[in-house]
């Protein structure tokens, strides 16, 4: 569907020459009008072949030099840039549908009060292997789940109107430099009464490659930070199902190692409970794998899940002692003085509540 | 075409024209931009090879990308980092 809003496509990308050129050229097949829509590339210091992939498909590129600043930063470098009435974000191992970006900028011409639309992964993720489907089609479940919820906003495909987007102060480039700035993001749009969605429908390919580490190091750094920023009023919210979850499945685990360690009469009935236990708790979840990929793969997952879990747990527990002894990571001490006396920074630094 | 794509170029921004084979204008093109540097790729040379050589001749933080038609030169507006 037409619409009169101009669009600015905002694409960070550090060493991702193994998708970049297929996330661009899916952008670029987008049903809208070429020139209604630009495409910024923002590369965070890549040592690859990213740059040369940009400038074969997009607009803009902007070169943010050696170093590594994360993905917030690298966004609001782009949004800076962006001539848009509307900016989406789009990860550089994400392939959008030709109808992605179209359906978003019409539901935001239909509605005037929505100011934010995230897509969600879609259920069948290309990357072969064990764990690139196990964390891809998680990903997928969890945009799922999250799409009742207010306030949600998914920067690997998530599309702001510009005004909102500034008014709220951008990507907290300072406190969230590498996970869950999309999330906080989504929650401060949301306090200061902007409406954002997340439309199921709407969805995306993750094009990227998980090994379990790669996963696991995910895990610690998401609850991590999760843990270490609870203090902010807005981020208190983030921490719910996934930390039941998280605890319920510990719980099991625990009981588990402690009945076959050192086994007692009727050990086998115990591990059988904690086995229950995992399996109530995350039933939504191990019933999603068993429709989409048969028994086979749901029972081979069991491991790399627990794994994450209690990693998530350990990054949790430690987020919270880190909390309580060293305190929030903060930006700079300049820049935090300026904004604890009232003095605009640019981008602005959230202040404490 | 080339001079309206690439309007008002500030002082401090690097212009690139790469072109692909010598265009029949040359000297036109070099009056009319006289601030653009000029690059001729070979002949048959495709835009987004075009668009590379270009990236790889600039040295400026924003690099905008502007392609002509198909018979057209492509040219690379090089902006300094701009900040509101």
């Amino acid at each position: 569907m037409p619409t009169s809003l101009r669009l600015s496509v905002v694409v960070p990308c550090r060493n991702a020459e193994a998708s970049l050129a297929d996330a661009l050229r899916s952008v670029l097949a987008s049903d809208i009008a070429r020139q209604s829509y630009e495409v910024i590339v923002v590369d965070d210091g890549s040592t690859d072949a990213c740059q040369a992939i940009a400038a074969r498909h997009a607009d803009t590129l902007i070169r943010l030099g050696a170093g590594r600043r994360g993905p917030a930063y690298a966004r609001n470098r782009g949004a800076e840039l962006a001539r848009g009435d509307v900016i989406a974000f789009v990860d550089a191992d994400v392939r959008v549908r030709p109808d992605t970006l179209s359906r978003m900028l019409a539901l935001m011409a239909q509605q005037p009060t929505i100011d934010a639309v995230s897509a969600g992964y879609d259920d069948h993720p290309s990357v072969p292997g064990l764990a690139s489907q196990y964390w891809n089609l998680l990903l997928h479940l969890r945009t799922q789940r999250a799409g009742v919820a207010p306030g949600q906003f998914m920067a690997a495909c998530g599309a702001v109107r510009r005004g909102a987007f500034f008014a709220v102060g951008m990507f907290n480039e300072w406190h969230f430099r590498d996970r869950l700035e999309d999330v906080e993001l989504g929650h401060r749009l949301a306090e200061m009464g902007h409406e954002t969605v997340l439309v199921r429908g709407i969805q995306v390919a993750h094009l990227k490659r998980w090994t379990v580490g790669g996963i696991v190091s995910e895990m610690w750094g998401r609850s991590l930070e999760l843990a270490r920023c609870l203090t902010f009023e807005r981020a208190r919210s983030l921490a719910s199902s996934e930390m039941v979850h998280t605890f319920i499945t510990l719980g099991a685990f625990g009981v588990a190692t402690a009945a076959t360690v050192e086994p007692a009469p009727g050990w086998p009935v115990t591990v059988s409970v904690a086995v229950l236990m995992l399996l109530i708790a995350d039933r939504a979840l191990f019933g999603f794998f068993l429709r989409r990929r048969g028994l086979g793969f749901a029972l081979a997952i069991v491991p790399l899940h627990v794994l994450t879990q209690l990693v998530g747990a350990a990054a949790v527990a430690s987020g919270w002692i880190l909390r309580h002894t060293i305190g929030d990571p903060m930006p700079d001490p300049t820049t935090q003085a300026y904004a604890e006396v009232g003095v605009d920074v640019w981008p602005p630094v959230p202040r404490r509540r | 075409m080339l001079a309206q794509r690439v309007p008002n170029a500030p002082e401090d921004t690097e212009v690139i024209v790469v072109c692909a084979g010598q265009p029949a204008n040359l000297p036109a093109m070099q009056r009319t931009l006289r601030y653009a540097q000029l690059m001729l790729a070979p002949a048959g040379t495709t835009i987004e090879e075009l668009r590379v050589l270009a990236l790889a001749q600039a040295s400026g933080d924003i690099v905008t990308l502007v392609s002509g038609a198909e018979s057209q030169p492509n040219a690379v507006v090089d902006r300094g980092l701009a900040r509101p």
